[in-house]
């Protein structure tokens, strides 16, 4: 027996079993997604730390020759963790090349150094020394931990090898560590670790104030990555916009979910708080009630969520480690009790928020409710009249579909419940759905790029020099068994073109950079352009992006054929977006005259007269090949032939070549018979992009599993937000449809009149939050720095996709309640409300 | 000791405004003694049940005064009013509204727990035996006749020892045999428990029970006659 009013609460939860369980499902799908977007963010955080920590150090401030008493004040300084001193003993160069430093250091200070053991330890004592791989392998490469080894003159103990530290090595500076302690003859350092139980920037400010301004120097690189740089702030203004935009739709989600089954449940048992409220409940009790309900709900509901998002976040860790390897650390799974803690913070402020609506209606509710059972008809407004709409369901579907129609709209309070609940799943739906689907286009601009697997290249030696590669190279490689293709890249040369006035694009017209200039000649519009030459096998490639006109190598070289890229990614100064779209309003069969050809000669910009026509035979949607020239023009490409007569260069020679391969597996095979013809052409080197597009690819399947991701859990909340509505919608009519039954409706009917019912909330719900969800992706698509889509286009297929997938939940959420009213006694369901 | 537990002042109600204004009340005058037992009879939309909400602090009155025990309580806010119904009326319903997820006896002891009083078990078992539902004590509503619900309810109405039992219309849904028992058994224990009972029927032969029957016609008082003075 209960013995308090409060445990009211814990019965009625346990009464609605199944909608407890649909809440609680829902708070844990939006408690886990937020801190699993929390999780991942901070794990990215660790490894950005982390990589700050191995280049430049772990400590936080530095100050140079630092005095006796300022060490004193340091090291007594409740807010600092550790510090030490070190000092470059002495420098020297080995192997006319490398730099390499004695450094002595304290104890601590060769902690806080960016310099991590990898195998052996720091040297402790002095005579004993480590040093970095890579340099290890200059000085002595048999060097043994724990032996003997000569460095300078001078014998050490090899105790330590350190990891490598990649700035040093590209720099070609070596270090050695010894063990040091504070002497202040040389210059010395002091580097200072911040400890991690303090607030990090008002601790660097107050510790800023004890050094001189010219000896004194702060960690930016970590200090920034640690959120306390004062400089950075900027930077990640961005990124915490974005953040609090996803977890508001998330909340907004969850609330949309747990205002929903609140509600419900308050209506449903409206006739039961008119008792308690006539026996002599205070609203503030009914208030408790719900509110305890709430309580309930997130108890079990917010840790369940915050297991869910730490498995999640290792799930994810593991997925990327399958896809990317090692090598590609985005972030690594942490579990930090602030973000649990904060996530569960919202997840709770989100749930009151979402019930204390429905407890205020609830403690409203008159008590007079309870004495007069004719109350579910009285309250209820119907419009009498029958409205066209309604008329037409009802002469295409039948009575049942009318009843279904009428049904929907007679209680004003649950239809907008049902239908807001609809327009919130489709709104979350469509709008990230698109705005996933946009980003994703944006990430993948170039495309037959990524099949190329080697590239050869001029060194900066050659390019400098304009050298060429010669047609036996090429043979030679096109010779070589397992490659399959060489496509061979052409310098590029830049025009100037002019347009008509009226192919102007109008957004670009106030651009800073002066896109579009008056032309001297004929009142026509002045535009750079540029011609880059593809042979007949990227031509070939190319075809099968060709979006309008088509290409055809004799066409080409006999009319001055030209293939327009018809995007371009264009800076705006005043906005700081990028334009994404054409440059100019080109069609296929376009002729554009070329007036000049605009070269570099000895460090003098030239400009030779020129009178030639082109004509647009095809176009592409975006760059092929990896494109060079002005991208603030006209992009075409074309023949070698036609080149030739726009140039007036007697030969032109390929710059560059991409490699093509039968079979990936034959890479290391491949890579080295290439080496081996240009060994010859010191200038020449080569690329290997399977390595980088293998990690490309890995870092667009991540995006898309983690956007994905996310748009499949706001789905699912989503989805049991609909369950939720439908499901009690029908349930609570059990009685209407008991008595309709009675006077002769057949099952069959019943189900054909709710199941219609579930439809129409359904479609109206996809009508409005299509248009709603519409506007906003095409907003959002303004939004995006980096892809200012110039042709936004309705998401159709988004679109078909939510109505799809709403009308089959709508559909299974009332099967279940029409099996349950099937069981029912129809004279039971009728007499009473038990 | 005869004193007077409840008065009513120039209770007035009206639904609706100007156009389809209905005066359900019209400057009803009242006074009720402590242990009386009063029934209120009228045909169908004549106010007696309006009358009855306003008795209990269920409504609020266009205006008038409804003083219970000295108090006037519609000058209480919501807060306290319902505090008062909780302490002071006892209802019972046509339709006998049991909370469904409570047993017997929690439905019963509803009344205190809204206190967060400790229950007084023997009270509750006292009330459980003089209701006849010991063998039934532990079951939900949904597995009670509708005579053994109205017991359960009448029980809940005298679980906090109000002072005024007010019964709306308690043996509408129930059969002639059961009626008389549910009314017989609520004069015992307004007597017992020495509680004032306000009844509403339309039942002759159940208002006949009473000491006193009041008659309403039209939102009046039409007749106030006494059958038998104790």
């Amino acid at each position: 027996m209960i013995t308090r009013y409060k445990q009211l609460t814990k019965k009625y939860l346990k009464n609605n079993k199944k909608r407890s369980m649909l809440t609680i499902i829902g708070i844990i799908l939006s408690v886990s997604l937020i801190s699993s977007i929390g999780l991942f963010l901070k794990g990215m955080q660790e490894v950005q730390i982390e990589k700050a920590k191995n280049t430049y150090g772990s400590h936080h401030l530095q100050y140079t020759n630092p005095d006796k008493g300022l060490i004193e004040k340091i090291s007594n300084n409740p807010k600092v963790a550790r510090n030490g001193t070190f000092n470059v003993e002495e420098e020297f160069t080995i192997n006319d090349s490398i730099d390499v430093r004695e450094i002595s250091a304290t104890n601590q200070a060769l902690e806080l150094l960016p310099y991590q053991v990898k195998e052996g330890r720091f040297p402790e004592d002095e005579g004993e020394v480590a040093l970095e791989g890579w340099l290890l392998r200059y000085i002595d490469s048999n060097a043994d931990i724990g032996g003997k080894i000569e460095i300078n003159n001078e014998e050490y103990r090899l105790v330590g090898i350190l990891e490598n530290n990649i700035m040093e090595q590209i720099n070609n500076r070596g270090n050695i560590l010894k063990k040091g302690n504070y002497s202040g003859e040389k210059e010395t350092v002091l580097l200072v670790e911040i400890s991690s139980k303090t607030n990090l920037k008002s601790a660097v400010k107050e510790l800023s104030k004890l050094g001189e301004e010219d000896d004194f120097e702060k960690n930016e690189a970590l200090l920034g990555v640690q959120g306390a740089s004062e400089r950075d702030n900027e930077a990640f203004l961005g990124l915490y916009i974005a953040v609090g935009v996803i977890i508001l739709i998330v909340v907004i989600s969850t609330i949309a979910v747990i205002y929903n089954s609140f509600q419900i449940s308050v209506m449903e048992r409206i006739k039961e708080f008119g008792l308690l409220r006539a026996v002599g409940t205070t609203p503030k009790q009914i208030r408790k009630i719900i509110l305890r309900e709430a309580t309930l709900l997130s108890l079990i509901g917010i840790p369940i969520g915050l297991f869910f998002g730490i498995v999640a976040i290792y799930s994810i860790s593991f997925a990327f480690k399958l896809i990317g390897g090692e090598n590609l650390e985005v972030f690594k799974p942490v579990i930090s009790p602030t973000i649990l803690g904060c996530s569960a913070a919202i997840g709770l402020v989100s749930i009151y928020l979402s019930a204390l609506m429905p407890s205020i209606f609830a403690s409203k509710i008159s008590p007079l409710v309870a004495i007069s059972s004719r109350k579910s008809i009285k309250k209820e407004k119907i419009k009498r009249r029958k409205s066209l709409p309604v008329k037409i369901t009802g002469k295409l579907l039948g009575f049942e579909g009318e009843l279904a129609h009428k049904n929907i709209k007679r209680n004003r309070k649950r239809y907008r419940i049902t239908v807001f609940s609809i327009i919130i799943s489709v709104i979350l739906f469509i709008t990230f759905k698109s705005f996933v689907d946009m980003s994703l286009t944006v990430t993948d601009g170039l495309k037959e790029s990524q099949n190329v697997h080697f590239s050869i290249t001029r060194g900066v030696q050659g390019t400098s020099e304009g050298i060429t590669i010669d047609e036996d190279v090429i043979k030679e490689i096109e010779d070589i068994s397992s490659v399959k293709k060489v496509y061979k890249v052409y310098d590029g040369y830049e025009f100037n073109m002019e347009i008509d006035k009226n192919k102007e694009i109008k957004e670009l017209q106030g651009f800073e950079q002066d896109i579009y200039r008056e032309s001297s000649s004929n009142g026509k519009t002045e535009i750079s352009g540029s011609i880059n030459i593809y042979d007949k096998n990227v031509l070939d490639a190319s075809k099968k992006y060709v979006k309008s006109g088509n290409i055809d190598t004799e066409e080409l070289d006999e009319e001055n054929g030209v293939i327009l890229i018809r995007k371009n990614r264009i800076f705006n100064y005043d906005t700081n977006n990028t334009y994404y779209g054409p440059v100019a309003d080109i069609k296929v069969g376009d002729k554009i005259n070329v007036s000049e050809r605009l070269y570099w000669d000895q460090d003098e910009e030239k400009a030779d007269k020129l009178g030639e026509e082109l004509k647009v035979v095809a176009i592409v949607e975006d760059e092929v090949f990896s494109y060079n020239g002005n991208p603030e023009g006209l992009r075409f490409i074309t023949s070698k032939n036609v080149a030739k007569r726009f140039t007036k260069e007697e030969s032109l020679s390929p710059i560059n070549l991409n490699i093509v391969l039968k079979d990936i597996e034959s890479e290391k095979m491949a890579i080295a018979k290439i080496e081996n013809i240009i060994k010859e052409n010191p200038d020449l080197e080569i690329i290997n992009h399977i390595d980088n597009n293998r990690k490309n690819k890995s870092s667009i399947l991540m995006i898309q599993i983690l956007l994905y991701g996310f748009v499949v859990v706001v789905s699912l909340i989503g989805s049991v937000n609909i369950i939720n509505t439908l499901t009690t919608n029908i349930l609570l009519r059990k009685r209407e449809f008991a008595t309709l039954r009675s006077i002769g409706l057949t099952h069959k009917g019943l189900r054909k009149m709710i199941v219609l019912e579930g439809m129409l909330y359904g479609i109206k719900g996809i009508i409005y939050g299509s248009i709603i969800g519409s506007i906003l992706s095409f907003i959002l698509a303004g939004g995006i720095n980096e892809a200012r889509e110039f042709s936004w286009g309705i998401p159709w297929s988004t679109i078909g996709i939510a109505a799809i997938a709403t009308l089959i939940i709508g559909y299974l959420s009332v099967l279940y309640p029409l099996a349950r009213i099937k069981k029912d006694n129809l004279i039971e369901t009728i007499k009473g409300d038990y | 000791m005869k004193m007077e537990i409840l008065k009513v002042e120039n209770l007035n109600k009206t639904y609706g405004s100007e156009i389809n204004k209905v005066e359900a009340l019209k400057d009803i005058n009242l006074s009720v003694n402590n242990g009386e037992f009063v029934s209120i009879v009228g045909s169908s939309g004549s106010g007696k049940s309006t009358l009855l909400h306003l008795l209990g602090g269920l409504d609020r009155p266009t205006n008038g005064k409804v003083i219970v025990d000295g108090e006037s309580i519609y000058d209480y806010k919501e807060e306290r009013l319902a505090i008062f119904r909780r302490r002071k009326i006892g209802f019972i319903f046509q339709f006998f509204n049991l909370i469904p997820i409570l047993n017997v006896k929690e439905n019963i002891a509803l009344p205190a727990l809204l206190d967060n009083d400790k229950i007084d078990k023997k009270y509750l078992d006292e009330l459980i035996k003089i209701l006849g539902m010991e063998d039934r004590k532990d079951h939900l509503p949904s597995e009670l006749s509708g005579g053994q619900q109205q017991r359960v309810a009448i029980g809940r109405a005298l679980f906090n020892k109000p002072s005024i039992i007010l019964a709306d219309e308690p043996t509408g849904n129930l059969d002639s045999v059961t009626s008389k028992e549910v009314v017989e058994l609520l004069k015992f224990t307004a007597k017992k428990y020495n509680q004032t009972l306000i009844l509403i029927t339309h039942e002759l032969n159940i208002a006949s029970l009473a000491d006193r029957i009041i008659t309403l016609k039209d939102g009046e008082i039409i007749s106030d006659k006494y059958l038998r003075n104790e």
